[in-house]
């Protein structure tokens, strides 16, 4: 009887056990071939970027109006504040302009390649999903505002991550705090390289330090610039001190509460591989192709 | 706050019904949706389960495992997060209140309560092993533990609201 009774839910349930090998399916897919199930999910996300972009605002009103309340007591102070900090950043600008100038005339001194010019574009993020797994955003810009793989994600304070997956409308950031983030830095005192690498926890991690380079809480870690990922010398995090057998760094930009961010271009292939010297063509071999 | 029992046997068409489903997204878009609750990313993982439980145990009937199925998948999808993850979790979490239903609905609130935080911790473990699986690295377990603990400790209020919402859709008892 008991028997039967089994069989029967067992009969009744094969939907679900079905439903079960599916999902089993597709996280072993997800492993086996990132690629197709990226674009699968990247346009799934486009279709459903716009109603989670307006359920932002009310959402983003909410948060503000929160943040709004707690900052009115000093409000006379901040501005005070925010006053002696715009003097100073004006100051910091007349500098920067005369550096300009004064950089452009060397280059052309030393007829050194020019940057190119970054191209920037602005998107709000409206999806933060808390990174348990991932440490990721959704962006409501995508391809058509311009917004390709591997293009860096820069707030005021520093480097947030890299563009992984784009949609036409929307685009996922991996943040430079997730597992499988690794971003190639220099510390600023010592210049010695290391890679920034991401615990899925608010502080990353310095790995491959050169031997004997213990660097000191508080000092400022930049990107290197090397593997051709992002530009050298954007800020991104300060090193926060030793924990257990790694160095530890706080990245400088907020990243638990990402409202916008800046995705810029900077020209660079954002690919390890092409970013390798090439092996130089014999010039004989280069003057016959002319 | 009197727990909810087992809601009406009579089946009403129309907003009733949609009810479930339309709070399982309500609740997944929270937890996805930046600043959408102060707080919110450190429960975000687990909050749609609390509707999943809540609607499998009070009216399976208006929400069927594949829906919940379907749920984590957008989940999954939206959040960036392993593909099938959380689509595997909503249906074992659909399924295993199903199979304990009886013994659940006739006890009283403060045990049901202990049956959701048991679940959401049982099944933070799983997710943990899963994504493990998936990414092919361990990630920390301190903040899947804390999203699923903060979950459950939320409960008793997600309960009060949909129970509240449910009666005031007019099929309440």
């Amino acid at each position: 009887m008991a028997k039967a009774r089994a069989a029967g839910l067992l009969k009744a349930r094969w939907p679900v056990a079905l439903l079960g090998l599916a999902g089993f399916a597709l996280l072993l897919l997800g492993r086996l071939a990132p690629g197709p199930t990226g674009s699968f999910r990247a346009s799934v996300t486009d279709l459903a970027a716009p109603v989670l972009q307006l359920m932002a605002v009310p959402a983003r009103h909410v948060a503000s109006g929160i943040d709004g309340l707690a900052a009115l007591g000093d409000l006379r102070r901040e501005n005070e504040r925010l006053s002696a900090e715009n003097a100073v950043l004006l100051d910091w600008y007349r500098e920067a302009e005369r550096l300009r100038a004064e950089n452009r005339a060397l280059r052309d001194l030393t007829r050194l390649r020019p940057r190119p010019e970054a191209q920037m574009v602005s998107a709000r993020v409206i999806v933060d999903p808390g990174g348990a797994f991932v440490d990721s955003l959704l962006i409501d810009a995508g391809a058509a505002d311009g917004v390709a793989k591997g293009q860096a994600v820069l707030v005021g304070a520093g480097l947030v991550g890299q563009v992984v997956e784009t949609g036409a409308h929307s685009a996922r950031v991996l943040l430079i705090t997730d597992l499988s983030s690794r971003v190639p830095v220099r510390l600023r005192e010592s210049r010695a390289t290391a890679v920034l690498a991401g615990r899925n926890d608010r502080r990353p991690a310095l790995r491959y330090l050169p031997e004997g380079v213990e660097p000191a809480p508080g000092e400022l870690v930049l990107t290197s610039g090397l593997g051709g990922l992002f530009p050298p010398d954007l800020p991104i995090a300060r090193v926060t001190g030793r924990l257990g057998d790694e160095i530890r760094v706080e990245p400088l930009a907020g990243l638990s509460r990402l409202e916008a961010v800046m995705v810029v271009d900077y020209g660079l292939s954002g690919d390890v591989a092409a970013a390798e010297p090439a092996p130089a063509p014999a010039p004989a071999a280069a003057e016959s192709t002319e | 706050m009197t727990p909810p029992r087992d809601m009406g046997r009579r089946r009403r068409p129309g907003l009733p019904a949609l009810l479930p489903g339309a709070t399982l997204l309500g609740l997944l878009a929270v937890a996805l949706v930046p600043g959408a609750v102060p707080g919110a990313a450190r429960i975000a993982p687990f909050l749609p389960l609390s509707a999943v439980y809540f609607w499998s145990l009070h009216r399976p009937a208006l929400l069927p495992s594949w829906a919940a199925f379907l749920a984590g998948l957008l989940q999954d999808i939206l959040s960036g997060g392993p593909l099938g993850l959380f689509a595997l979790l909503y249906l074992a979490a659909a399924e295993l209140v199903t199979v304990q239903r009886r013994f659940l609905t006739e006890a009283p609130f403060s045990l049901i309560w202990a049956g959701f935080a048991l679940l959401a911790l049982l099944l933070a473990a799983v997710a943990w092993l899963l994504s493990g699986l998936a990414l092919g690295a361990l990630v920390p377990p301190g903040r899947l533990a804390a999203a699923a603990g903060l979950t459950a400790a939320l409960y008793p209020v997600i309960s009060w609201g949909l129970s509240a919402l449910y009666r005031r859709a007019g099929a309440g008892t």
